[in-house]
């Protein structure tokens, strides 16, 4: 993660290299973005359940990959080439997770049955705000570059898995995975971005733009049973979309 | 072991050198023959957890502060009348039950009720959730959370969803739509979220669940045992399994055990054996109990046969049909009662009480008849051939009968326990476990129980059937060495077996034969002929098999 930082640092401060140009004359400027999330994140959970007098357990490996994101938002230059903005972008997307259970027997102590499955439409949506401070650049004719940081505050909500269902039927020394129950675990929490907008102006007020933004934060979720799981949210998106200027 | 003309019903595991002694005594007397919601006794309210809150007021105190808590929900609207019913046994009271309301929506598991006198509140019990703080109205509508059921459960519904807040274990709330749906084998309830659509929680409510208990058995080794939940106690049927499997408490009632057992009477449900938690300590009715289960599993999982009838016919088993405590008055009357387990037909086990700690007979202990699974396995098998060969008991006929239940016992034992010796270890002796030392029989080396191991050594008297349960050890013999080999010590002939890794092969070769070769009035030679057709038929290709089966029979004497 740090290394992909410096990177995307880099690239900004090379950016920034020929700022030698002029400064902006517009204040303010908005942009509408369409991205992807190249990052995946994936992570695992375990829970244990008591079941016919006996503890089984269950191992869930999720997989979050990356996916379309939206990104909104605008700034305002305060003073020469330095302002402040705020940013929004949500990634939703419904993925899948590979689980392993293990259930006791209903006849036999320590006898257990391991029961393979996957549960698909597990939701995962990710909603940051984005507080950034900004740095406008303007190299050349319609050519723009706005770079940027702050904190950012990420909202994870994470279908999780809770039980799996077995279909099972006598002599009960097999199980067939049927389904699973699930949940909504919705937790907050500070992380900081970095990115850059660069932007082409078709006319005065309006043009097109790319933009790539780091983001990223591990979240504990708080699941049922007192148990948590560490999830990562965010990561490295890039994608383009309109730019307006005031 | 015998079926005589005088007692044709019953078929026992009497040891040998009991027998004689016991059998007229025996024969003779066989012939006579709410769940209370919530318990919270400290204080009148307790919060329990998550936003919880129990109600237990039966003192005048805890009667004041719970009413008063119960009035100001009334009057806010959160609690609502659902019922108010005169009391039929205590006249001039009342039972008012309120259910909790949020928002207009019921929760789920939230309701009071108060028993009322003339006016006077005399008991408050309850339960009821604070701190819910969700949306009420709902996103989703209940045609879509209906049709969300249906998919699941895969059947139609026209009953109306309810609106409810559901609580959850860890606090939380969710407004959901509970919806029941009723398939073949199960009634079950489901709350799909009204914001979200999806499942959120569901259990069967149907109610003759089944229950997985912890047992003792009579070695005080721990295993499941299969029970079902009535009444607030749980009792010995099995539900898991697909024959109806129950076993009795007959409390120690000869009279009553032999008046059922004529069919004078019928059992009820309050006979069963009965445990009001679920961890059973009568190891004799859970060792019947679960062993009966247990044999049932190996005639399925070895020999794809569905119990004693192969159409899943009922098994009863009968537990503490005297007491050990009285024994002296009892024993002359029912000897058997104590030093026996028997077959009586139609799936009903009996099992002997054995004797008090510091008894013996014929130089051995008894324990409890059940708690050797050979045993059990042993009288079960009498049904199994009630069912199929009919084999008659006594001479040659009755002798292969007793030698397919030693068989079957010890194959039972060998399928669930490790090889070995000593308590809850699979050998080639019958009863071990239990009749100590050394059990009732031996498959391995019959001559060292006084049983003959060669058909030229045979019992040709009448008693006992004409030594059916001397004269099977011939055969029982024939299925150890064709299973583990050796030296037949009268013939002296080797035998090479199969193994005990291939021990299934024998024991399909024996089972296949005695169910479906053989005739009511089968012989030794024509069992012989049979089991070498059988591992024709189950292993042509396997030369070892029909070998072993043929060496056996020819070490044994019979040809």
């Amino acid at each position: 993660m740090r290394t992909s930082m410096a990177a995307l640092v880099a690239v900004a401060l090379g950016a920034a290299a020929p700022a030698s140009a002029q400064t902006w004359s517009e204040r303010v400027h908005v942009s509408v973005n369409a991205a992807f999330q190249a990052t995946t994140n994936d992570f695992s959970d375990r829970f244990e359940f008591e079941k016919d007098l006996e503890t089984g357990s269950t191992d869930a490996d999720y997989r979050v990959k990356g996916g379309v994101l939206f990104d909104a938002g605008g700034g305002v230059r305060l003073w020469k080439s330095i302002g402040a903005g705020v940013a929004v972008s949500r990634f939703t997307r419904d993925d899948s997770a590979t689980t392993e259970t293990r259930s006791p027997h209903p006849f036999f102590l320590d006898q257990f049955r391991t029961v393979s499955g996957e549960a698909a439409g597990l939701a995962r949506t990710e909603t940051a705000v984005h507080v950034q401070a900004m740095y406008f650049l303007n190299p050349s004719g319609p050519l723009r570059i706005v770079l940027s940081g702050g904190p950012t505050f990420v909202k994870v909500e994470q279908d999780l898995i809770t039980e799996v269902r077995l279909t099972e039927a006598y002599p009960y020394d097999t199980a067939e995975y049927a389904s699973v129950q699930t949940t909504t675990i919705k937790k907050s929490k500070p992380a900081f971005n970095v990115g850059a907008d660069v932007m082409w102006m078709l006319t005065r007020s309006v043009g097109v733009g790319g933009i790539v933004r780091f983001s990223r934060a591990s979240i504990d979720l708080d699941a049922p049973g007192s148990r948590r799981v560490s999830v990562d949210a965010g990561g490295v998106y890039a994608g383009g979309g309109l730019r307006l200027l005031f | 072991m015998s079926r005589s003309p005088e007692d044709p019903g019953r078929e026992s595991l009497v040891p040998r050198r009991a027998q004689q002694r016991l059998r007229d005594a025996a024969v003779a007397a066989a012939g006579v023959a709410a769940v209370a919601m919530w318990l919270v006794p400290a204080a009148a309210q307790q919060r329990v957890a998550h936003g919880r809150t129990l109600i237990a007021a039966q003192s005048t105190s805890e009667l004041r502060d719970a009413a008063g808590m119960v009035d100001s929900m009334r009057r806010s609207g959160e609690l609502r009348l659902r019922t108010s019913r005169e009391d039929v046994l205590v006249r001039g009271r009342t039972h008012e039950r309120f259910d909790q309301f949020y928002r207009g929506v019921r929760v789920f598991g939230g309701d009071v009720v108060q028993q009322v006198n003339r006016g006077q509140i005399v008991t408050l019990y309850g339960n009821v959730y604070d701190n819910i703080d969700i949306d009420a109205t709902p996103v989703v509508d209940e045609d879509r959370a209906r049709q969300a059921v249906e998919t699941i459960a895969g059947v139609e519904i026209g009953r109306q969803p309810e609106l409810v807040i559901l609580p959850r274990d860890d606090g939380s709330y969710v407004l959901a739509w509970r919806v029941r749906a009723v398939t073949f084998t199960d009634a079950r309830e489901y709350f799909v979220d009204a914001r979200g659509g999806g499942i959120v929680f569901d259990y069967s409510d149907l109610k003759t669940q089944s229950a997985v208990g912890r047992g003792s058995g009579v070695l005080g080794d721990e295993k499941k045992i299969s029970t079902s939940p009535t009444g607030g106690q749980f009792v010995t049927t099995d539900r898991l399994r697909p024959p109806s499997i129950n076993t009795y408490d007959m409390k120690g009632d000869f009279t009553r055990t032999i008046r059922y057992l004529n069919r004078q009477i019928q059992l009820a449900a309050s006979d069963l054996a009965v445990d009001s938690d679920n961890t059973w300590t009568d190891s004799a009715a859970v060792d019947a109990h679960v062993y009966a289960g247990w044999t049932y599993d190996y005639y399925f999982k070895r020999h794809g046969r569905r119990g004693l009838d192969n159409n899943n016919i009922g098994i009863i088993s009968l537990v503490h049909p005297v007491r050990r405590q009285d024994l002296q008055q009892n024993f002359a009357t029912v000897p058997d009662f104590y030093l026996n387990a028997f077959y009586y037909g139609d799936g009903i086990m009996l099992y002997g009480e054995g004797l008090p700690t510091g008894f013996t007979f014929a130089g051995q202990t008894f324990d409890y008849w059940s708690g050797s699974i050979d045993i059990v396995a042993h009288e079960l098998t009498h049904g199994v051939t009630d069912y199929s060969s009919r084999l008659i008991y006594q001479n040659e006929s009755g002798a292969l009968n007793e030698a397919f239940s030693d068989i079957m016992g010890a194959a039972v034992e060998f399928f669930f326990q490790p090889a070995g010796s000593g308590n809850l270890r699979a050998d080639y002796l019958l009863g071990e476990d239990t009749i100590k030392p050394g059990g009732t029989r031996s498959l391995a080396d019959p001559l060292s129980y006084g049983d003959p191991d060669h058909y030229s050594r045979r019992f040709t008297g009448t008693v006992d059937n004409g030594g059916v349960h001397t004269n099977s050890s011939i055969a029982n013999h024939a299925f150890y060495l064709a299973i583990e080999g050796g030296t037949n010590r009268t013939s002296g002939l080797g035998v090479q077996g199969v193994g005990g890794a291939n021990r299934e092969q024998i024991e399909r070769v024996f089972y296949r034969a005695f169910t479906q070769m053989l005739p009511a009035n089968a012989t030794f030679s024509l069992a012989r002929a049979a089991t070498i057709q059988a591992a024709r038929d189950l292993y042509a290709s396997n030369n070892n098999v029909e070998r072993a089966i043929t060496q056996a029979w020819t070490a044994v004497g019979v040809n």
